[in-house]
């Protein structure tokens, strides 16, 4: 049996000639290798995961180039019963705080903002007076009472300086350097340590903050976690063989894998992201389990063939195990290059090949190194594998045969089985949620996530969503009309969902001409700027003689050219956050960005946005992809279609039950488990390539006797693969060990996925070799080749898997055209002329004019309808104000010349019918789009009209009271991708009958801006048409706002010719 | 600068004026109606009415706005004989066209509007009360009851020439009126098919007895005549409130008796009046509520002993309020409850210490508003009298109407509504716009 004849045993005889030789060699290989690891950097942020070259990044890098900004660290103080901060105590606390962070390590001195920094605007006898709040060290009641009323007329400074209510403070200190934020987060929290708190909270958080603990969670868990996996492996690797010497050969293995696959990393100068954390368990658990089957191998025939030499015995386990540890390691990088190839997330793709790297070296080193340390070590014989000795498997082997054995009799009912629960992980599959926020790496006891609810609830927020505005030429800014679009940028950026302020120029614009002007913040609304040609320079110049002239450094450049406007979010989710990137993105393409003025997005929302976005685009593609190059790969090792299914399938139910407990349990898809799926699949799918590789043999050899196939060569393997998933799985559960609940989750998940796929495994693979044993004889022809059987599970599994992500994505993709639709800009402001022509069922017509007027103003939307034809309702207008905020303050208001009086009128049924159209007021109102709080939406698929694209959506009402509101049961749309406009929408009346179409006959874009301006409807109930044709239409930047008051409406038609 | 040339330089400047003027909106409202008089057995009406209306618009944001209405009563009942003019202002007053109608000027004013607001100047109707029908605040202009209250108050309503200027400043709406217009509400004469019976409207007389002659007493236009009112309204959330004040001619006429050359006679004269006012309204889910109250203090009142008519001074308080309610079925209903009070008024009194009335108003429309089927009902609480009215509307095109109506009175007929319970009528009429 141990003899050289064929090539493998030649080759392994080769390798074992010098051991000693060989071992320095591995030695020197990992020296060389893990030398690398005193060169690895840290990087655990966010932008981490954006490539360099991606246009967000570059955002950003200009957001901190010119304007200096980075990442801050924010220490709020807060009353612990609610009363103000404007206390002569507080105030000194403020500055004495503020000077000490100012001059902490890693703070950068002349960016700490506060109370005690930062100066109020403001006017008197028409010159500006800038007046520092903290104006000395212990300010009198007086003087904080003063500071008080003039921080009330500093809209940047309410909210984000000092909370609203005023219960609270912050000072905001910026960080020199970001990798040093840890140091900083504990010398902040040192510096808090000795202030009284009887009376007052205090907070860190921050983007630097939690950058920084992060990092300082990261040192801990890695400190933590990985002697307890190395204690782990060890004593299962003891478990298994019970003897001492059989542990220095698989360390030998994980040291290269894991040293040398971090150490080449090091080398390479690829960071230590937030997720690489993972990196050295996963390394450590595919290690050791090569080795684990090589030492069971040897240790059988040691059992077996007791006067065999060491060498013999050595070669022969190699010659056994290096054909299936070859394949589990080349599917296990196929799994891993499946990631990479998909992924354009740098940590993500160095993930994938330093782990495909590491488990490369495992197969080195379990190949060429441990074979030699076993001869060395000429290990004896083993007391757990002593009933080999009469060919007779261990208890352990005997009881996990006998599973194998069951489901190889009963087939049929382990199939049906594995289908049923199939389908329950495929609903449950369907339930998971992509979503992200940087906080929820944190438990929720943790002070730093405390911290960050808490300046969310008590100011503006700590999300920051950055404009970069661009002139094209220096001092283009000065000029009061790029200004006012920039005012107009910031009006329209407000009302977006969680934005809770913008600060930007326009903002200490806005008080300087106030204070010139002696008028208060609360005279008028909105801001209000200087419209002189010189009269913003001169401001500046009037402020520069007042205070310090780089007060302004943030918000504009010194050139003028480049001014940046901030907005603050009070939410750190993706899914919540995505609705407000999308639809300001909108805005500047479609409303902003011109020849003269252009904007881009920057900030921690925006590379937060994008990371996850492209975790949205790539993940199940990659998944996918791993999944068919680990099926071509089986197909390829096995030369067998049927046997490469068979492998597959085992894994691949793994990663529908992984999905389907991260759907059941409500954990979301984000880059810190997006991984674990094709981990899993190239980890789990080792089991199945063992048992195929073991089972497949021994059926060519006993095709008549599966059983006694089963039996024969079921206990070794099935033995191995024990050890080897509980060494994964437990391997694995010590990242739940972690206090990052990001890892706590991802390490219980690849656990559940090494026990799922083992157990798997040791079912699905026997009965479907049994299955196809049986067809393979069956009378039944056709169903014979058991590949049909396998594709056929294989497929169910697929396309359940596929059903579950599909359906997410198909929700996703539903969600976000629905979305795009919503955030099609419609203006600031519109006006039109509509004529209109009401055409009942027997063909007679009535001809209408109306002059329509829209604005919006933040959360509001306001409407006005005038008739200007026929004569005889010539004037009669109709006015509403939306809150689309708050539904409650919604108005509605009629003027008929006849009455000379304006009514106001019930707001209550968005669905009734407007002015004898067929149009109701939300389809007025909603300018042809679908609210998304009204409707759940439904991606139908798309066609193809005359080369063009159209999306088909469907919605339903989010409940009985919705849809009796809206006056539909349900709608269909067509939407025109490269407008976002329904050209085509059928609605349902409540009881699914179809009630009317909406055809959106022509479209065309009006001052950038889509627009319909032929819609017809018809009633399919009443035979009823309307047509509007819209003429004469406009975008203002803005409109009066006196056309909407209602008092208007009484004053005759709206002049709009100024 | 010589008259002569300033005239000269003025001519230029009208000329100039309008020759840029352009006529817009002309329209020609044309009506015809015929009604019977069912309790009476009679036909009662035979109306034409012709209400030309256009604008000379001079400049985006200054346009003269007139219209006039022809009215003739073939049947000659609504308006018995030639309508009585004494209770008009001297530049106020119709033309009389024979028996058969009269025409008058609607409105002749000058607009000119503002970046926040509007000023007029000249014949116009002014509203600020927020209930239907019901004259809360609705005291600026005088209203000509030859229908009763079956007529839409802008037809009944008669213009007054003022200047009313229209701003909103800081978020308030603010309004104010100057008229020196100080016509009365015009009276039917007696023996038209509307003409007051009840005593509270004859100055206590019955209503068999026809009564003395009757003269008017009207003063001079001057300072003491004219009329003052300011109204400030703004939203307070999702309120509207609003504050008026108004000083003016007293439009409901007071009786006194005189001696005459020719025997005693009964002269109609006209007080002043102040009325401070107060409204409300909201929205809220299917329902809209407004309300709104006055106090006319000292205001005059006739009171009537066997043996004197009399004047005296009581305060008047008058509230009301009404909700819309977006009904099932597409309805909408109104319902509003009004409380007249005279304070302390004696047994003298005239007109009722108390009034009380509820009115209630429901449409439904069909047919994308081409059908329209409106119900009306008063009913005074004090003697139970009512009135209802029932009417459907036919929209034959953007401009042609036709409706067909039935109104009807019954109860006591001293009271507000049963003083009419012969007058019960079916109508039908014809709009055309041109």
């Amino acid at each position: 049996m141990f003899t050289n004849a064929d090539s493998a045993g030649r080759f392994f005889h080769k390798i074992t000639a010098y051991p000693k030789l060989m071992l320095l060699m591995s030695l020197v290989v990992i020296g060389v290798t893990g030398a690398g690891l005193g060169q690895l950097v840290k990087d655990t942020s966010v932008k981490a995961f954006i490539p360099p070259n991606h246009p967000a990044i570059l955002a950003e890098e200009q957001a901190t180039e010119i304007f200096g900004l980075s990442d801050s660290i924010a220490v709020a103080i807060v009353t612990r019963d609610g009363s103000s901060i404007f206390t002569p105590s507080t105030f000194a606390l403020v500055a004495d705080l503020s000077n000490k962070l100012a001059h902490l390590p890693n703070i950068r001195t002349d960016r700490v903002t506060s109370l005690a920094t930062e100066s109020s605007i403001s006017g008197h006898d028409s010159a500006v007076e800038v007046i520092p709040y903290i104006e000395q060290e212990n300010p009198s009641l007086t003087q904080v009472a003063n500071a008080r009323d003039r921080w009330r007329e500093m809209p940047p400074h309410v909210g984000s300086i000092v909370s609203e209510d005023e219960t609270g403070a912050v000072i905001l200190a910026e960080l020199v350097d970001v990798t040093l934020a840890a140091q900083t987060y504990k010398s902040v929290l040192s510096l808090i340590a000795n202030e009284d708190t009887a009376s007052l909270e205090f907070h860190v958080a921050g983007a630097g903050a939690v950058s920084g603990f992060l990092g300082s969670y990261i040192d801990q868990d890695a400190r933590k976690l990985l002697p307890m996996v190395f204690g782990l492996v060890l004593s299962f690797i003891y478990f298994a063989f019970r003897r001492l010497n059989a542990l220095p050969g698989p360390l030998l293995v994980v040291i290269g894998a894991v040293g040398g696959g971090l150490g080449i990393m090091a080398w390479s100068g690829v960071p230590y992201y937030a997720i690489t954390n993972a990196l050295p368990i996963i390394l450590i658990a595919i290690s050791v389990a090569d080795a684990i089957h090589i030492l069971s191998a040897y240790y059988q025939y040691r059992a077996q063939l007791p006067g065999e030499t060491v060498r013999n015995l050595v070669v022969g386990s190699m010659v056994q195990m290096a054909r299936p540890i070859t394949l589990t390691t080349l599917t296990t990088i196929a799994g891993f290059a499946g990631i990479g190839f998909v992924s354009i997330m740098p940590p993500i793709t160095a993930f994938a090949v330093f782990a495909a790297l590491g488990v490369s070296l495992a197969w080195i080193f379990s190949i060429f190194a441990l074979p030699n340390i076993l001869v060395l070590l000429k290990l004896g014989p083993s007391p757990a594998f002593a009933t080999w000795r009469q060919h007779k498997p261990g208890g352990i082997g005997q009881i996990l045969a006998r599973i194998g054995a069951f489901a190889t009799a009963r087939f049929g009912l382990a199939l049906c089985l594995f289908s049923l629960l199939s389908v329950i992980a495929a609903i449950g599959a369907s339930q998971m949620r992509i979503d992200r926020s940087q906080v929820e790496n944190f438990a929720k006891s943790e002070p730093i996530r405390i911290a960050d609810e808490t300046l969310n609830a008590t100011f503006a927020g700590t999300a920051f969503l950055d404009v970069i505005i661009t002139s094209d030429k220096a001092e283009g800014l000065l000029d009061p009309s790029q200004m006012q679009r920039i005012a107009d940028l910031q009006a329209y950026f407000e009302s977006l969902p969680y934005v809770q302020k913008t600060i930007g120029i326009t903002d200490y614009l806005d008080r300087l001409h106030r204070a010139v002007e002696s008028t208060s913040t609360s005279d008028t609304a909105g801001r209000v700027l200087p419209t002189g040609q010189d009269s913003i320079a001169q401001y500046l110049v009037v402020y520069e003689m007042s205070g310090d002239p780089t007060d302004f450094e943030e918000e504009i450049d010194y050139d003028y050219q480049t001014a940046l406007v901030r907005g603050v979010l009070n939410t750190h989710y993706f899914s919540e956050s995505r609705t407000t990137v999308e639809k300001l993105q909108t805005y500047i393409d479609s409303q902003f960005n011109s020849n003269t003025l252009s904007a881009k997005l920057a900030g921690e929302v925006t590379i937060g946005y994008h990371w996850m976005s492209q975790l949205e685009r790539s993940h199940f593609i990659g998944v996918g992809l791993s999944l068919v190059l680990v099926l071509g790969m089986s197909i390829w090792v096995f030369r067998s279609i049927t046997t490469g299914f068979i492998a597959v399938v085992p894994v691949s139910f793994t990663v529908l039950i992984l999905y389907a407990v991260m759907g059941y349990l409500g954990i979301h898809l984000e880059p810190g488990t997006s991984m674990f799926a094709a981990i899993a699949l190239g980890v789990g799918v080792d089991f199945g390539i063992h048992l195929v590789e073991r089972l497949r043999g021994a059926y060519t050899a006993q095709t008549d006797k599966p059983a006694a196939a089963v039996n024969a060569v079921l206990p070794p393997t099935a033995r191995s693969c024990f050890f080897n998933s509980a060494a994964l799985g437990l391997g694995f559960s010590v990242l739940m060990l972690s206090d990052l609940p990001t890892l706590q989750r991802f390490g219980g998940l690849i656990a559940v996925a090494a026990v799922s796929s083992y157990l798997t495994a040791l079912l699905i693979v026997p009965a479907l070799f049994a299955a196809q044993h049986a067809l393979t004889r069956s009378p039944l022809r056709p169903l014979r080749n058991v590949a049909v059987l396998a594709v056929a599970i294989l497929g169910m599994l697929c396309g359940s898997m596929l059903y579950g992500s599909r359906a997410n994505a198909n929700e996703l993709t539903a969600d976000e055209i629905a979305s795009r639709v919503s955030a099609r800009p419609e203006g600031a402001a519109t006006q039109r002329t509509i004529d209109i022509t009401l055409t009942n069922k027997r063909g007679r017509s009535k001809a209408r004019q109306a002059l329509v007027i829209k604005e919006n103003r933040g959360e509001a939307r306001y409407t006005r309808i005038s008739y200007t034809q026929p004569k005889g309702i010539r004037n009669t207008s109709f006015l509403s104000h939306d809150d689309l905020g708050q539904s409650n303050t919604d108005g509605r208001w009629f003027y008929m010349p006849t009455l000379r009086k304006v009514r106001r009128v019930p707001a209550s049924d968005r669905g009734d019918y407007f002015l004898g159209t067929d149009f109701t007021y939300e389809d007025i109102q909603s300018e042809l789009k679908f609210d998304i709080s009204d409707y759940t939406f439904q991606y139908d698929g798309q066609s193809d009209v005359d080369g063009d694209v159209r999306h088909h959506l469907s919605g339903e009402p989010t409940g009985p009271d919705v849809a009796r509101e809206l006056g539909y049961g349900s709608f269909k749309a067509e939407i025109d991708p490269s407008s976002w406009m329904p050209v085509k929408v059928e609605f349902m009346d409540l009881a699914q009958q179809p009630l009317k179409t909406i055809f959106v006959e022509h479209i065309e874009q009006i001052e950038g801006i889509w627009t319909a301006t032929d819609i017809r409807a018809l009633n399919h109930q009443t035979g009823h048409q309307t047509h509007f044709v819209l003429r004469d239409i406009s975008y203002p930047v803005d409109l009066d706002d006196h056309l909407f008051d209602q008092a208007a409406l009484a004053r005759g038609l709206p002049n709009l010719a100024k | 600068m010589k008259p002569r040339l300033k005239s000269a330089l003025f001519s230029l400047l009208v000329v100039s004026q309008l020759a840029a003027a352009e006529l817009e909106d002309f329209a020609l409202k044309t009506e015809l109606s015929v009604g019977y008089g069912s309790a009476a057995s009679t036909s009662m009406q035979e109306v034409v009415e012709l209400s030309p209306s256009f604008n000379v618009v001079f400049s985006p944001s200054t346009q003269l706005v007139l219209a006039a209405r022809m009215r003739l009563d073939f049947a000659d009942t609504i308006d018995l004989g030639r309508i009585d003019t004494a209770s008009y202002s001297s530049i106020s007053r119709p033309a009389s066209i024979s028996d058969l109608g009269s025409i008058e000027i609607r409105d002749a004013y000058l607009e000119r509007t503002l970046r926040n607001g509007i000023l007029r100047l000249g014949k116009q109707q002014i509203v600020w009360g927020k209930l239907d029908g019901l004259k809360v605040l609705d005291v600026l202009n005088p209203q000509d009851f030859r229908e009763f209250i079956l007529d839409d108050f802008s037809d009944s309503r008669i213009s007054q020439w003022s200047a009313y200027l229209d701003l909103t400043l800081a978020g308030w709406q603010t309004e104010l009126l100057l008229s020196p217009d100080n016509s009365g509400h015009q009276i039917p004469t007696q023996g038209s098919w509307f003409s007051l019976t009840a005593p509270r409207f004859r100055f206590g007389s019955d209503s068999e007895n026809p009564g003395v002659d009757l003269q008017t007493d009207r003063k001079s236009i001057s300072a003491s005549t004219a009329a003052y009112a300011m109204r400030f309204s703004r939203h307070v959330g999702d309120f509207e409130l609003g504050a008026m004040a108004y000083s003016g001619i007293d439009h409901e006429p007071l009786g006194r008796f005189v001696q005459r050359s020719s025997g005693l006679a009964l002269e109609r004269f006209y007080e002043r009046r102040e009325v401070f006012g107060a409204s409300v309204e909201t929205a809220f889910g299917a329902f809209a509520v407004r309300a709104e109250a006055s106090i006319q203090p000292n205001r005059h009142f006739n009171a009537r002993t066997p043996a004197a008519l009399s004047t005296i001074t009581m305060d008047q308080l008058r509230a009301g309020a009404g909700i819309d309610i977006d009904g099932p079925w597409n309805t909408f209903i109104n319902i509003q409850y009004l409380h007249d009070q005279v304070s302390d008024g004696p047994p003298s009194l005239i007109r009722p210490a108390k009034d009380r009335i509820v009115t209630a108003f429901l449409r439904r429309s069909f047919n994308y508003d081409s059908v329209r089927l409106v119900a009306k009902w008063y009913q005074s609480l004090e003697l139970h009298d009512e009135m209802y009215s029932l009417a459907i509307e036919y929209a034959i095109d953007d401009n042609t109407t036709v409706k067909f109506a039935a109104d009807g009175f019954s109860g006591d007929p001293t009271g507000l509504f049963g003083q009419f319970a012969e007058r019960d009528r079916i109508t039908l009429g014809l709009t055309h716009t041109f």
